[in-house]
């Protein structure tokens, strides 16, 4: 016969008490699927904002054109440059109109990892003669051409960072079609032509008489992005290297530094579900101490007698830690199975942009997470339990201690039920207040949950159509420079009205949360002219209009052509698009008459 | 040798209707080997008295000494490790860990003590106690009286001094609670073990080498004492 060990002890206890232990084991299992589902939801979130995010831009923090090897040096000493990759851009191309053209760059493998070049159809050139365009650039140099197919388009040959005046017809094979990329930087810089949305091979030279423009994808440290003086380490640069095309990307650092410091700031439905996910693992650890207070009371007798035979308080804890410990290793791989499929399906519910991220590091962080939460929430009645009395082995002093503290009348009249019935409720005012408790927090949380859950799928996944409008918000004015009241006004029902009698108007979303998404089928040329063809964003409000590509002409037919006239109507009357007085009130209805010389009155909603 | 004793021992509860005195300023000293039975009526202090003396509760007053030694001094993991090492207990209800296996009780105290079993010391033990086909059944699955022998091996496994059972027999039968008695008796003898035993059964205390009577928390006669005095 064995010695008795701890675990002896531990697996006795959950051997002999099958039943008690099986409720807790489902009470803990559930309390780990709603802390390690959250979790899995949050990482979700935000890994697929980050991965939307690169894909769009890019994993470059910048991009510059026209540098040199002593330019490159210098950035390397003086932005701290920890990689880089380099492409070439070989002339601007267009079909009939130049403004809807776009540069065309050979790509180096590094530079083309690094700005996410991605083939959604056919191939990437790999011969002279072949190139492969952005989706969005074919449609705006309005090629009716599928992949194989020759085209021929106009050439302004690089020469540096200028062109040479002469302009020549170039054929191509279409080889392939990238993901947007070029219209996604653009909507969070400026639009730059210098931005290449069409690639031919590494073996294609730049045209007699002229010269490529370097393009060079850099990354910096995140030392240095994190450093506040980086902007001006940057504006420096641009200064001191002035040929340097530097307006163009200023504002396309600005929009991933948050990123590379890995202190993206979540937006709000991702912080929503991260308090979500906080919230859920209080309740969760709130049942956990619940459960193992119940079962350790159940005990005291036990406990007690442990501790008269001389068991010290530190064994106790290690002895009913062990059961502990051991139902958590029990729970955990159920439980994260659980969330992890749990999770699967509500991200598959939700849609929309969103995607399950498989992540497995999340996995062994979520299970380390859940037995730490389990055996942190154990602590709890643990240290209540070294409390016990030995005496509590004796003789049950807790029973005659509360009949001591509680006077109970009984003497009036003698009914059995209710005189039992009035000393159990005495005998456990806590806890029934504890249960009152979890349950009003458990209410709660279900109610924010189920708003979160609507305002996730308003705010951020709602995407149905071909291109979005951005309307109500202010790209570069966060939520936080409004007054409250504001905010929380949402876009007025007629706004909605009005956006969705608009032509190409599929959808509108978001409204609730001020912002309003407004997915239309198809983009008119004016649109794609107006801002790369994806969006219409705010890039030229709020002071930056000097960048703005748009002519007052743009603007006036985009409005007609939504048949925006009523919603500036409705809008300009609409107190939600004035901004806090301590951020520039109407800074941007000031900067937009300023830029289009418009005169009168202005309502800036419309032209967000 | 004097391996216990008390002086001024006072013990005090609050209740409703003021401050009850449980034990009432008792001095006593106890031999090593020595059979002592305390005894007297319900609410005497006679459990209270035993409670005190082996560290389980904590006097109002007076102070109680272990070779000489106040535990006044003890803090609460220097008395479990007292209680585990030096102290043996055995109740009226077994208070058999109802997990573990006969054997698997027995060795408890080891246990928590870290130590090896004395496999021979043991082994005379059960053997004495005649439980060597009830160590691997579970509590549940033996007799009062086994169960009483499962928990006298046990508070006598760690080899303590002094040996604290309150009311052993009280809940057993006639035969088994005379026959757990005399094991009591033949083990504390056969391993020098100061017994100090609880009951309100004088024909048990009768067979103790000194008897102990309580009344009100106040020793009304101490066979010792009086057998010193003539």
């Amino acid at each position: 016969m064995k010695m008795p060990t701890v675990n002896t002890l531990a697996f006795g206890n959950l051997k002999t008490r099958k039943k008690q232990y099986a409720l807790m084991i489902v009470g803990i299992i559930l309390a780990m699927v709603f802390s390690s589902g959250s979790m899995f939801l949050t990482s979700s979130i935000s890994k697929g904002i980050k991965d939307i995010t690169y894909q769009q831009n890019g994993y470059q923090n910048e991009i510059f054109f026209g540098m040199t090897d002593d330019t490159l040096k210098d950035g390397i000493e003086s932005l701290d440059i920890t990689d880089y990759a380099d492409g070439e851009n070989l002339g601007f191309l267009f079909s009939e109109d130049e403004t809807a053209g776009t540069s065309v760059a050979k790509m180096s493998e590094e530079a083309n990892e690094m700005y996410y070049t991605r083939v959604i159809e056919g191939r990437y050139p790999e011969n002279a003669g072949e190139i492969a365009l952005e989706e969005d650039a074919a449609v705006r140099m309005k090629l009716k051409a599928a992949v194989g197919d020759k085209i021929t388009l106009n050439l302004k040959i690089q020469s540096g960072n200028e062109y040479l005046t002469e302009t020549v017809k170039k054929t191509y094979t279409l080889t392939g079609i990238i993901g947007n990329r070029r219209n996604y930087i653009a909507r969070s810089t400026v639009n730059s032509p210098l931005l290449p949305a069409a690639f031919v091979s590494e073996k294609e030279t730049v045209e007699a008489g002229g010269k490529a423009q370097r393009i060079t994808f850099v990354k910096y440290s995140a030392a240095f992005l994190k450093n506040d003086t980086c902007y001006d380490k940057l504006y420096n640069f641009y200064k001191s290297h002035s040929f340097l095309d530097m307006g163009a990307h200023m504002r396309y650092v600005e929009i991933l530094f948050p990123y590379a410091m890995g202190t993206h700031d979540l937006s709000t439905s991702n912080k929503t579900a991260a308090i979500l996910s906080v919230m859920l693992m209080l309740v969760s650890c709130v049942g956990i101490v619940n459960a193992f207070n119940a079962n350790l009371l159940e005990r005291k007798k036990q406990i007690g007698f442990l501790r008269a035979l001389g068991t010290t308080r530190q064994q106790i804890i290690k002895i009913y830690g062990r059961e502990a410990l051991i139902l958590s290793l029990i729970c955990t791989p159920v439980s994260l199975i659980i969330s992890f499929f749990g999770t699967k399906l509500l991200v598959k519910i939700i849609g929309g942009d969103m995607m399950f991220f498989p992540d497995w590091k999340m996995l062994i962080i979520g299970a380390a997470f859940s037995i730490i939460c389990v055996m942190t929430a154990a602590l709890i009645p643990l240290l209540r339990a070294t409390k016990i009395a030995p005496m509590q082995a004796v003789r049950n002093i807790d029973m005659t201690r509360r009949m001591k503290n509680r006077k109970i009348n009984s003497q009036k009249e003698f009914s059995m039920p209710k005189l039992l019935s009035k000393r159990n409720m005495t005998f456990s005012k806590g806890r029934t207040a504890a249960v009152s408790i979890i349950l009003v927090v458990c209410i709660l949380i279900s109610g924010a949950g189920f708003a979160a859950a609507e305002y996730i799928k308003n705010d951020t996944f709602e995407r149905k159509g071909d291109y979005q409008i951005y309307l109500g918000d202010s790209y570069f004015y966060s939520y936080t420079n409004l007054k409250k009241a504001e905010r929380e006004m949402g876009v007025s029902p007629n706004s909605v009205n009005d956006i969705l009698c608009s032509p190409y108007v599929r959808s509108i979303s978001g409204h609730e949360c001020r912002r309003a998404v407004v997915s239309i089928d198809r983009a008119s040329d004016y649109l794609k002219l107006a801002d790369s063809g994806n969006y219409i964003s705010s890039s030229f409000v709020g002071g930056h209009n000097d960048y703005c590509d748009f002519t007052k002409e743009n603007y006036l037919d985009i409005l007609e052509q939504l048949r925006l006239e009523d919603l500036q109507n409705v809008r300009s009357g609409d107190p939600s698009v004035q901004y806090d007085d301590n951020y520039g009130k109407n800074t941007a209805k000031d900067d937009y008459r300023k830029a289009f010389n418009l005169e009168g009155e202005f309502a800036e909603a419309s032209i967000n | 040798m004097k391996i216990l004793e008390c002086r001024n021992l006072t013990k005090e509860y609050l209740s409703g209707d003021g401050v009850i005195k449980a034990i009432d300023d008792i001095s006593l000293s106890f031999e090593q080997g020595e059979f002592v039975a305390i005894t007297g009526p319900s609410g005497s202090g006679k459990s209270t008295l035993l409670h005190n003396l082996s560290s389980l509760e904590n006097p109002t007053g007076g102070e109680i000494f272990y070779n000489g030694e106040s535990l006044k001094k003890y803090n609460d993991n220097q008395l479990s490790i007292l209680r585990r090492r030096r102290f043996g207990f055995v109740f009226q209800s077994y208070n058999l860990v109802q997990e573990l296996t006969g054997y698997e009780n027995i060795l408890l105290p080891v246990m928590l003590d870290k130590k090896k079993p004395d496999e021979e010391y043991i082994n005379k033990i059960i053997e004495v106690l005649n439980i060597g086909d009830r160590l691997s059944h579970l509590p549940s699955a033996l007799s009062g009286g086994q169960q009483q022998r499962i928990a006298i091996a046990r508070a006598i496994a760690n080899k303590p001094s002094i040996l604290f059972a309150d009311e052993p027999t009280g809940n057993l039968d006639g035969k088994t609670g005379r026959e757990v008695l005399s094991l009591l008796k033949y083990v504390s003898h056969e391993f020098g073990i100061t017994l100090i035993m609880v009951t309100h059964d004088l024909s048990v205390a009768e067979q103790a080498d000194r008897i102990l009577t309580l009344e009100d928390g106040k020793i009304v006669r101490d066979t010792k004492a009086e057998a010193e005095s003539k």
